[in-house]
């Protein structure tokens, strides 16, 4: 499978591909890839997620190839308000922190400031939208009440609602009055993974299944707890690296029209870091029942940037087994009347839209998988992921 | 040098690495420090050296100019600091113009000017910064071991407005955080004892409430950049003793008519009132902060006072702090999120009445930690 193959099922053409290149190469071959893209494309109508994603890592790669190029000034400008964005990610991530801390509730940050942590150069590198916390389920509601508390507030609480007051919240979304910031409280990090339990502190292993929480990275207080500089990753989190590729690469093409095709810079970051085990991943994949869907991504960025997780990986995991949880979602729901209805569900239960709750995957991804579910996509879910499956 | 630092533990008084300044090799930023060092001497052998020595914020600086005209223009902004007693560790800042008849002129690298600035690990661990400001067309460079700074201005005619009402920002967004000292945008009035910090992006009102406050009898710190450090509890020192105003909004001119320093204000630009040069001026030269209250403008006179995150006050006082200046490194984000987290915090809806927003910076300055709608 190649990039191209999966610009047949996804939205991406070679304009991605290119500016992926430019963001991910050495600095010279990524100077000539992103020329390639220039000749083609007006950066004033470029509106593509992938493209708009990877201008800070372009940035970078341009100044280290120590040519002038047309595009320092404007990139720089790019890299300097993502520079800005991505503190105030870290900074309202230590902040949230210590909130919750202060109300007795153990949190674990995810999304992009683990990422960042992990295996970017800075907070700079790569766009953060908001800050995610994953907590216990008995704790959510707690941990929701201290942060209205430090007057953040709720801004997809559908408790109230007819169908919401029969359902388990799962995740709650608040913001501030400037909508200046988002938190996202969460019992788990990806839809695929059942809430974590009560027991998500150190020790935890890739094969300890549900009481893992995986990727987690917690923000430490510095001598007199004033210093939130570093994100620090959280002990006994030994397989993080793996089970965040793994959160990676379902989230990623999952969310395709959120962030297009960036995901793929994360996954080349997170196997370049050499933090990602081989045997550690297929065993987390396994545990997950997932890996025949992490194989058609995994695969695509190993052939186009020339690099491996390990020997006979992506052959491992095509031979998995699906977990029934995995294979609903893969499926996707019901078509028609049923199917709407089940995505409003989904709504109402997870304070979330259908595309979380209900873990859509991209057709591709299901066929690669041998997984066909009852009548495909929705229509609707299929409008909400701009074009994807066939 | 990389781009961009995410580690950011910084030995005291060390300068941390700058995050957005161009890579620059040490030859050529040697030349520019030597080029200026070679265009000084020029002026100072021929002319009498005038001398502005204050204290910024705690710190010692002296600024050294061979051309009396250039400080008097730019000195009004600084003339409230304390003065300096004796130049013992004294940071010196030399600044002249090639107007005057026997300087040579510096020549400029030519990656300078197309990207504006450049920096670059000099011998010994230090940190050598140059830039060229385009508006000013001002040569500016500091080698972080030396206790000297260099600007040249190319013609006092270049001098802009605003320059001489908050002068030589840059070179002092380098130094001074060396000292724990951050600019941020930001006004501030209160007292010794306690001041609001008024922090938001431009024409939130900043300016327009702290004038307001100034003339409604509250102490002064500055309008548009103050300093704050938070190394000894959250603390704001005054910076420039400046006003920048558009007087036909809300602000009589009357009381600060005698003190613009220009009769008109130029084209598109704001009036500047020297508050400090006022008869019986109020001025604060350094308060802890008492509160850090997100501004905006409100739809009708009453001004009201909400309950905010640190989260929404953090995103009003640093993208215009942090993106405005050059040379801004990771510890200068620290600082300011520092300063939001170790102060209370509120969100003020400002009413077109001046009076009753003074009413309610007095109430909140009173107490800080009231809960609010």
């Amino acid at each position: 499978m190649t990039v191209a193959h999966l610009g047949d099922a996804t939205p991406m053409g070679n304009e991605v591909r290119l500016a992926l290149h430019a963001a991910l190469d050495e600095p010279d071959a990524a100077t000539g890839a992103w020329n390639q893209l220039r000749a083609t494309v007006d950066l004033d109508t470029c509106w593509d997620a992938g493209i708009l994603r990877v201008l800070p890592l372009v940035w970078k790669n341009l100044v280290a190839s120590g040519v002038g190029h047309r595009d320092l000034a404007r990139l720089g400008g790019v890299y300097r308000r993502n520079w800005y964005q991505g503190q105030h990610a870290v900074e309202v991530a230590g902040m949230t922190h210590d909130a919750l801390d202060a109300a007795g509730v153990a949190s674990w940050a995810v999304g992009g400031v683990s990422l960042v942590e992990r295996c970017y150069d800075g907070p700079g590198d790569r766009p953060m939208d908001d800050t995610a916390f994953v907590v216990a389920p008995a704790d959510l509601e707690r941990a929701t009440s201290a942060l209205v508390e430090a007057h953040w507030v709720p801004i997809n609480d559908r408790r109230g609602s007819p169908v919401g007051r029969f359902a388990t919240p799962r995740h709650f979304t608040l913001a501030d009055h400037r909508g200046s910031a988002r938190v996202t409280l969460c019992v788990a990090p990806n839809p695929w993974f059942p809430p974590v339990s009560g027991q998500v502190d150190a020790g935890t292993t890739a094969g300890a299944g549900a009481a893992e929480f995986p990727a987690a990275v917690r923000v430490a207080a510095g001598p007199g707890g004033s210093d939130r500089r570093h994100v620090t990753t959280t002990q006994g989190t030994a397989v993080s690296a793996e089970v965040q590729l793994m959160v990676t690469l379902l989230g990623g093409p999952t969310g395709t029209a959120h962030v297009g095709h960036a995901w793929i810079a994360d996954v080349v970051h997170l196997v370049r870091s050499g933090m990602v085990d081989a045997q550690r991943f297929t065993a987390a994949a396994m545990d997950y029942g997932v890996g025949p869907l992490l194989a058609p991504g995994l695969e695509t960025v190993e052939a186009e940037f020339q690099m491996s997780v390990g020997e006979g990986v992506t052959r491992v995991l095509r031979r998995g087994q699906l977990t029934g949880r995995a294979r609903w979602a893969a499926t996707a729901t019901p078509p028609g009347r049923l199917g709407g209805l089940a995505i409003r569900w989904a709504r109402a239960t997870h304070n979330d839209g259908a595309l979380h709750a209900v873990g859509l995957v991209p057709a591709f991804m299901a066929e690669q998988a041998g997984v066909h579910g009852p009548g495909g996509l929705p229509a609707e879910a299929l409008r909400r992921l701009g074009g994807f499956g066939r | 040098m990389s781009p961009d630092s995410s580690a950011v533990s910084t030995p005291d008084g060390a300068p941390d690495a700058a995050v957005f300044e161009h890579p620059f090799g040490l030859r050529e930023a040697s030349a520019v420090l030597s080029e200026l060092e070679t265009s000084w001497r020029s002026v100072a052998g021929t002319t009498p050296i005038h001398r502005l020595a204050i204290r910024i914020g705690g710190v010692p600086m002296v600024f050294e100019s061979a051309d009396t005209g250039l400080l008097d223009r730019l000195r009004p902004a600084l003339d409230h600091h304390q003065p300096l007693d004796g130049d013992g560790d004294a940071m010196v800042v030399r600044i002249w113009s090639l107007d005057a008849p026997a300087s040579t002129r510096p020549a400029l690298p030519p990656a300078l000017v197309q990207r504006g600035d450049g920096s670059t690990d000099g011998p010994g661990g230090s940190l050598i910064r140059a830039r060229f400001d385009h508006a000013n067309r001002a040569l500016m460079a500091w080698d972080s071991g030396s206790d000297v700074a260099w600007w040249c201005l190319e013609s006092m005619d270049g001098l802009q407005w605003w320059e001489e009402a908050a002068p030589f920002r840059p070179l002092l967004s380098w130094i001074l955080p060396t000292h724990g000292r951050h600019l941020a945008h930001c006004a501030a009035v209160g007292t010794g004892d306690g001041a609001i910090l008024l922090v938001g992006p431009g024409g939130s009102g900043k300016s327009t409430t702290a004038l307001g406050c100034h003339l409604d009898g509250m102490g002064y710190v500055g309008d548009d950049y103050c300093l704050i450090a938070t190394d000894t509890g959250p603390m704001v020192h005054s910076l420039f003793g400046t006003a920048k105003v558009r007087i036909e909004e809300s602000i009589e001119a009357g009381p600060l008519g005698a003190h613009m320093m220009r009769a008109t204000p130029p084209a598109g630009g704001k009036a500047v009132a020297v508050v400090s040069a006022r008869p019986g001026a109020c001025l604060v030269d350094s308060a802890p902060v008492a509160v850090v209250a997100a501004v905006t403008v409100g739809a009708d006179s009453r001004t009201r006072v909400h309950d905010a995150t640190r989260a929404e006050v953090l995103a009003a006082l640093a993208p215009n702090s942090l993106q405005q200046l050059p040379g801004v490194t990771p510890a200068s984000f620290v600082a300011l999120s520092q300063l939001v987290q170790s102060a209370p915090v509120c969100r003020i809806e400002l009413g077109h009445d001046r009076r009753e927003v003074t009413s309610v910076i007095r109430s909140v300055l009173a107490d800080p930690t009231m809960r609010r709608s």
